[in-house]
């Protein structure tokens, strides 16, 4: 009885050794990303919070994890994380972050591709707004391609510039269009189409603008409104 | 009552597709940055393979330079380059080269 009593103890000693042995299956880590406030998708659901956060990988669940990572001004991110990363043995799992240099150059506005509308003030006649709106447009942007006083149209060409990013080369490019809607009182309709395009043959539209062009708005805004 | 069940079979016919064109109306624009964005741009990137036929080494080496230097020259970059294995000889190469991006 007493041999049974011990052999039972060996074995649930040698139980409590493999065990401890064994791989872990669950692990604790820190989710960073430099530079942090990320938001990160784990197997597509997002996390409660953005980075630096706590989370705890169950292995014996999935043998990886898919993880998601996006922040705005950088590029999206993807990371498949299995337990062999040599990082997660030490509890953390810290992902760098590459700006994006289309976002550096560009701001947000309003007007980007949606019309806003401009009241002239009422101490502009339609001649003066019309050079006004012209005197502030090719100061920037010499090279218009429409302009027509009679029906109060104007159009830039696209300003394009080129960008070198880490997912490849990218052109991307503003147009400022003016409609005078109204006479009475003087009323225009700007918008500022904005467009990105990775072969130069398919655009897509992009949610910011050009600086200069910006500072070109906020100048006729200034200059036109009360 | 003829009114309420034809307001219904149209509601059950039309309700998804207005659903649908709403869902995609409020759609995210592609923005650049996007991992989306990046294998779309690896499949439309502009291509164009060539084949230069030569078996002698160094013969193949100079037709490759001038190649290469001909393409650059209209904005042309190396993609890959398969060399071409014929009866266990080189006959020549296969050279894919993509179009750079150019601001008109």
């Amino acid at each position: 009885m007493a041999q049974l009593k011990l052999s039972n103890l060996l074995l649930l000693a040698g139980l409590i050794l493999l065990s401890a042995c064994a791989p872990k299956t669950s692990i604790e880590t820190t989710i960073k990303t430099v530079p942090n406030g990320a938001r990160v998708f784990i197997n597509g659901t997002e996390a409660l919070q953005p980075t630096p956060f706590e989370h705890t990988f169950e292995f014996d669940l999935n043998q990886e994890y898919d993880l998601f990572v996006q922040k705005e001004g950088y590029f999206e991110e993807e990371l498949l994380l299995t337990k062999e990363l040599p990082s997660l043995t030490e509890g953390q799992v810290s992902i760098p972050l590459t700006r994006s240099p289309l976002w550096e150059a560009t701001t947000f506005s309003p007007a980007t591709n949606t019309w806003i509308q401009v009241q002239v003030k009422k101490d502009l006649t339609l001649r003066e707004a019309w050079e006004t709106l012209l005197d502030t447009i090719i100061k920037r942007s010499p090279d218009l391609k429409e302009l027509n006083f009679e029906s109060g149209y104007l159009q830039t060409h696209y300003t394009v510039k080129k960008f070198a990013t880490k997912n490849g080369d990218f052109l991307l490019r503003c147009q400022l269009t003016a409609a005078l809607i109204s006479s009475e009182p003087i009323i225009y309709r700007i918008k500022e189409v904005a467009e990105w395009s990775g072969n130069g043959v398919q655009w897509h539209s992009y949610n910011r603008i050009f600086f200069e062009h910006d500072d070109m708005i906020r100048e006729i805004q200034r200059r036109m409104t009360n | 009552m003829r009114y309420t069940f034809f307001l219904l079979t149209a509601l059950t016919f039309l309700l998804p597709s207005i659903t649908v064109a709403a869902s995609l109306s409020n759609a995210a624009p592609l923005l650049p940055e996007s991992l989306a964005a990046r294998s779309e741009i690896a499949i439309n990137q502009l291509t164009v393979t060539v084949f230069l036929k030569e078996d002698d080494p160094l013969k193949l080496t100079d037709l490759l330079n001038n190649t290469n230097d001909e393409y650059a020259q209209k904005g042309w970059s190396i993609f890959a380059i398969t060399s071409y294995i014929h009866n266990g000889d080189m006959d020549g190469m296969f050279v894919t080269y993509q179009k750079g991006l150019a601001i008109e």
